[in-house]
């Protein structure tokens, strides 16, 4: 109903101070009490709205990507993933990250890192450059409060690779990811995400992967703490093993070009 | 604007001015304290804990999304490149003469869209797009032995070619990818009498799905400052393009997605 | 609606009729309910925290992380699969029935895909995906080939290979009303080489739907 509700004056009525003031407050009530039903249906344009994402949320951008350089020298990974419980069989542990090489998790181990668990893409080890988008200058954020889901998307170019190989042949694969870094610095991979690409299958040319990450991924009563600081792209080589599940390490692989998109979206449910 | 206080206020008594009376119903002023707010000046201070849902507003407020696409095959053969140019230089180098693959790139038919950004407050946009491709490199597989058409063996797999997205012709090199060639070939059989075969582990069939954000943070990295940004209100064309010194690519169905945002 | 004015100003040394009155009070009261673009100033607010869902969206995801061999026919036997038939088929779980507004719709199938077991199958079974919207599939919003090639298999129509992550996405208007949003999978064995007695398997798998505003 719309808010504004005014009492006409009447003929024959009296006209008093105090009709007169009834008016007046009833429709200046009304106008600063207004809600949803005093706006016309589309009344309102794009001018009077505010942006899909509060300014300062992403002052890094949306997006990242490889720098050109990364055409010239290649990087190579042979980081392998580690069994749950350790060890190199078994199922997947899909939430280590690798502790060696330079600024590890970043960049390129530079030796064979069987076991060692993700890492993320960083040409020549340089942090700046991750495949890694930002979120409110490192702050972590309630996607919630913030009334935000983010599409995240990733890809990145193989070049060279192992090729037919592994415990079963033709499984040698590059396998890449989806995680967040949470308020407390942690992270955390998002082990929907993850698909193993064989290199045969990477011959045609790119491994991409994408989620809509919402409030319930990141949620304190599950892996995370609630919030998220940034979004990031994961990478390993591995091979599918035996029917038990043996994950072989060693299937490198050259890359090129990376990128990660994240795109926020002011949604609810359809 | 803040909640509105109606400047007179009548106590029993007071003449009946009509001034007076006026003055609640309409005066026009820096700080908007009668009916007149309802010119323009209405707020959300004037909305009482309502949130603003989308039947109040209007589509295309935030975000829009357009796809083009193609689905016949289209062919691009070798003496589409002729000349003198370096498959492995991106950009053309001035000092040295060296013409690079960008100048020597073709749109390719069905990746190519133009997109219109309604607003002038656009954050960003977001594009996405699939293509589907063969590479004939016109191998032959000779008594097992993997050659060129020239009949020279093929030292390992090779890929001289590019696509590379452009966003009002400039391109974005770090969304560029090269594709492998085909082990074997479209028109030449394995052996001559043969039928065409695929039958290898690594297939001819090349895809990519790629997908960037071109925001107010990146855009002038690709697009050099002094033109205008892929965010700015106005029409911009999006679209991939290659450069390949292969005999023959072909490319089945493919698509580009425009996605403004706010 | 456009801007009001007292259709009446009362004025001094006139008579004052009940009906004036409310005339200066009337084309205020009357706009409660048809305020528009023309009534509100410009950027009701600095940040959408007092919205409701302006981009509706659907997302559903159907973990599934296991991906070892099984022994009969190399796929996991947790995979989701679809028949080894050459129609379209909705790779299980990445189908939903949504009511829209009316408007743009942006859809993203991502998933996990993998065939055979072995090098003797994984080049023989080629699938394709699309989107498909109400039972139609979108001949551009399809991953692979469209053409049925006349000679026996000299084109590649899709995707063999082992195992791939796979994205399938664009945008399409809809009318106003209910929907049904598919992910489709359409295996096709070539026809003069062995079929293959593996059938694609699904793991890791989401379903997007954006509705754009």
């Amino acid at each position: 109903m719309p808010t504004i509700n005014y009492t006409p004056f009447l003929e024959g009525e009296d006209l008093t101070a105090a009709g007169m003031n009834q008016r007046v407050n009833e429709v200046a009530n009304g106008l600063n009490a207004l809600d949803d039903s005093s706006v016309e249906r589309h009344g309102l344009r794009y001018v009077h709205m505010p942006l899909l994402s509060a300014p300062g949320l992403f002052p890094a951008g949306f997006s990242k990507e490889a720098p050109l350089a990364a055409a010239s020298v290649l990087d190579n990974y042979d980081n392998g993933l580690p069994a749950l419980g350790g060890g190199g069989t078994g199922p997947t542990d899909y939430q280590t990250f690798s502790p060696n090489g330079p600024n590890a998790p970043y960049g390129p181990t530079g030796a064979p890192d069987d076991g060692a668990g993700w890492k993320i893409p960083a040409y020549q080890n340089v942090v700046a450059d991750a495949a890694e988008v930002i979120i409110n200058g490192g702050t972590a954020i309630n996607l919630t409060t913030q009334r935000l889901k983010l599409l995240v998307r990733a890809s990145i170019e193989v070049v060279e690779a192992d090729g037919s190989g592994g415990s079963v042949n033709g499984t040698n694969s590059f396998i890449v990811g989806i995680g967040w870094e949470d308020g407390t610095t942690t992270r955390h991979v998002l082990e929907r995400t993850v698909r193993w690409c064989s290199h045969d299958a990477i011959e045609r040319g790119d491994c991409v992967t994408s989620t809509l990450i919402t409030q319930a991924d990141i949620a304190a009563s599950g892996p995370g703490d609630g919030t998220i600081a940034s979004v990031f792209m994961v990478v390993a080589g591995g091979a599918r093993g035996s029917a038990t599940g043996a994950l072989d390490n060693g299937a490198q692989a050259d890359v090129r070009y990376y990128n990660i998109s994240c795109l926020p979206l002011h949604a609810g449910d359809l | 604007m803040p909640d509105i206080t109606p400047p007179e206020v009548f106590v029993p008594g007071d003449v009946a001015e009509a001034a007076r009376v006026s003055r609640n119903l309409y005066r026009s002023g820096s700080t908007p304290d009668t009916f007149e707010v309802i010119n323009g000046r209405l707020s959300e201070e004037n909305l009482d804990t309502v949130d603003i849902e989308r039947r109040m507003v209007r589509a295309r407020s935030f975000i829009t999304a357009l796809t083009r696409g193609a689905t016949a095959n289209t062919d691009f053969y070798e003496e589409f490149y002729r000349g003198d140019w370096d498959i492995n230089a991106l950009f053309d180098l001035p000092l040295i003469g060296t013409v690079g693959a960008f100048s020597r790139s073709l749109v390719i038919p069905g990746t190519g869209l133009t997109y219109t950004v309604d607003w002038e407050d656009c954050q960003g946009v977001y594009l996405a797009w699939h293509i589907g491709l063969v590479v004939d490199a016109g191998y032959i597989l000779d008594a097992g032995v993997l050659k060129d058409k020239d009949g020279n063996n093929v030292a390992g797999v090779e890929a001289d070619n590019l696509v590379t997205l452009h966003i009002d012709d400039f391109p974005v090199a770090p969304l560029s990818r090269k594709f492998k060639h085909g082990d074997q070939s479209m028109v030449f059989p394995e052996t001559p009498g043969d039928p065409l075969r695929n039958d290898s582990v690594q297939v001819d069939a090349r895809w990519w799905s790629g997908h960037m954000i071109l925001d107010r943070v990146n855009s002038t990295t690709y697009v050099p400052p002094g033109n205008v940004q892929p965010w700015v209100k106005g029409h911009h064309t999006a679209d991939l393009r290659l450069a390949s010194k292969n005999p023959h690519i072909r490319f089945k169905t493919r698509r580009m997605t425009a996605i403004p945002i706010r | 609606m456009g801007w009001k004015y007292p259709r009446r100003v009362p004025q001094a040394n006139c008579v004052l009729d009940f009906r004036d009155l409310n005339d200066g009070f009337l084309p205020t009261v009357e706009e409660d309910g048809n305020l528009g673009e023309q009534n509100w100033s410009d950027r009701l607010q600095t940040q959408l925290t007092r919205t409701t869902d302006l981009n509706t969206e659907v997302s559903m995801r159907t973990a599934q992380v296991s991906f070892i061999l099984d022994a009969s026919d190399g796929l996991d036997s947790t995979a989701a699969k679809v028949q080894n038939t050459q129609s379209w088929q909705t790779i299980p779980g990445l189908t939903r029935t949504l009511v829209s507004t009316g408007g743009t719709l942006y859809v993203l199938g991502t998933f996990q895909y993998s065939i055979g077991d072995s090098l003797a199958d994984d080049d023989l079974a080629y699938a394709r995906f699309g989107i498909q919207l109400d039972g139609a599939v979108f001949p551009i919003l399809v991953n692979g080939d469209q053409d049925f090639y006349s000679e026996a298999d000299g084109m590649e129509v899709g995707i063999g290979g082992f195992s791939q992550g796979v994205d399938v996405e664009g945008s399409f208007p809809v009318l106003p009303g209910e929907h049904t949003v598919d992910i489709v999978c359409n295996v096709r064995n070539l026809p003069g080489a062995q079929g293959s007695a593996s059938a694609p398997g699904f793991y890791n798998r989401e379903l997007i739907v954006v509705e754009m505003w």
